[in-house]
């Protein structure tokens, strides 16, 4: 998993029943268009996101159907294991206290 | 005299009233056209996808636009970039990102099959686009067929001329009958059978080498040729 991959996941992961549209996530994610999309078509593809057509009246709303996108319960589970494995292995290493203090410098 | 400076003060009357007008005309179009730029963009850069893709992402790229720019009402040049912004990046998105996103993978008949169904899905262009798309499978597999044409063709000439050369290779041109004459003919210790068939044959005693050294093979002294003269 990509860090860019980790990123929208986390995003989903904030609310994980809640749908997003793609500019939602763009802003949320900081990711221009063309980084985004790519990314939405390979959880898509593997399974983690639904992709669907929001639910809606075009005629009544003045505006077209936009395509929501939601995790589905298996990407729940693998976002969850797979954010936490990640995080695991970029926290950084705990601090060498011997080499941070100074000789006898802990009065 | 008269007559020309009434036309004139008529004209200019025209031109104060109508320039202005026209001229915002021509602003209001230019400017509709401007913040049209970014749907444009849109629609272009997905021609490069299959059409049965293209709608789906036409459809939500054209509605994510319009949730970009809502918040730009009254700032056309805000709004413009925004939109451009966005549609131009769109750019990065690949076949296969296509594919992925809307689970539509590619169906292009095969020229060796069956004519696809009339689509009725698309009642008012369905049928002709149809009809093209019959066109261009006819035209496919007239290709396909001039191609395996030629190919067996090719391979038939290729297998004629090669079997022609190879018979001349292997039953050669050689005198009929015992011969008259004779000619003294050195075979040094060691020498090849295609190598003396080589020497008689510059000497015109056979025809060619290969006929001597197929005589030799198929007679049954033809393994013990001695050397000597």
């Amino acid at each position: 998993m990509t860090l860019a991959v980790a990123r929208v996941l986390r995003e989903f992961l904030a609310d994980p029943w809640a749908t997003r549209y793609g500019y939602d996530l763009m802003r949320a994610t900081g990711f221009p268009s063309g980084k985004l999309y790519p990314l939405l078509a390979k959880l898509v593809d593997a399974g983690l996101l639904l992709r669907e057509k929001e639910q809606i009246d075009p005629s009544r709303e003045g505006r077209p159907a936009r395509r929501v996108y939601r995790l589905s319960d298996r990407g729940v589970e693998i976002a969850r294991r797979d954010l936490i494995a990640l995080s695991e292995q970029l926290a950084p290493p705990a601090p060498d206290l011997a080499r941070v203090l100074p000789e006898g410098g802990g009065a | 005299m008269r007559l020309t400076v009434m036309t004139a003060a008529v004209v200019s009357l025209a031109v104060a009233l109508f320039s202005q007008p026209i001229t915002e005309m021509f602003h209001e179009e230019i400017r509709t056209r401007l913040s049209r730029l970014p749907n444009a963009l849109i629609f272009l850069i997905a021609l490069r996808f299959p059409r049965e893709i293209r709608r789906d992402l036409v459809d939500e790229w054209t509605a994510e636009l319009l949730a970009v720019v809502s918040d730009t009402e009254g700032l056309p040049v805000t709004r413009l970039l925004a939109g451009l912004e966005y549609a131009w990046d769109l750019y990065r998105f690949r076949r296969a990102d296509a594919r992925m996103l809307t689970g539509i993978r590619r169906r292009r008949p095969h020229p060796g099959g069956p004519l696809p169904p009339l689509p009725d899905d698309d009642l008012i262009w369905g049928a002709e686009r149809h009809a093209v798309r019959i066109k261009r499978l006819e035209r496919s597999r007239a290709t396909l067929l001039a191609m395996a044409t030629v190919f067996v063709w090719v391979i038939a000439t290729a297998g004629g001329v090669g079997y022609h050369y190879y018979l001349a290779y292997v039953t050669p041109p050689n005198f009929s009958g015992p011969g008259t004459g004779s000619v003294v003919v050195q075979i040094k210790p060691g020498q090849s059978a295609t190598a003396v068939g080589d020497r008689l044959a510059a000497l015109g005693v056979v025809a060619s080498a290969r006929a001597f050294s197929n005589a030799a093979n198929s007679s049954p002294e033809g393994e013990a040729l001695e050397p000597g003269t």
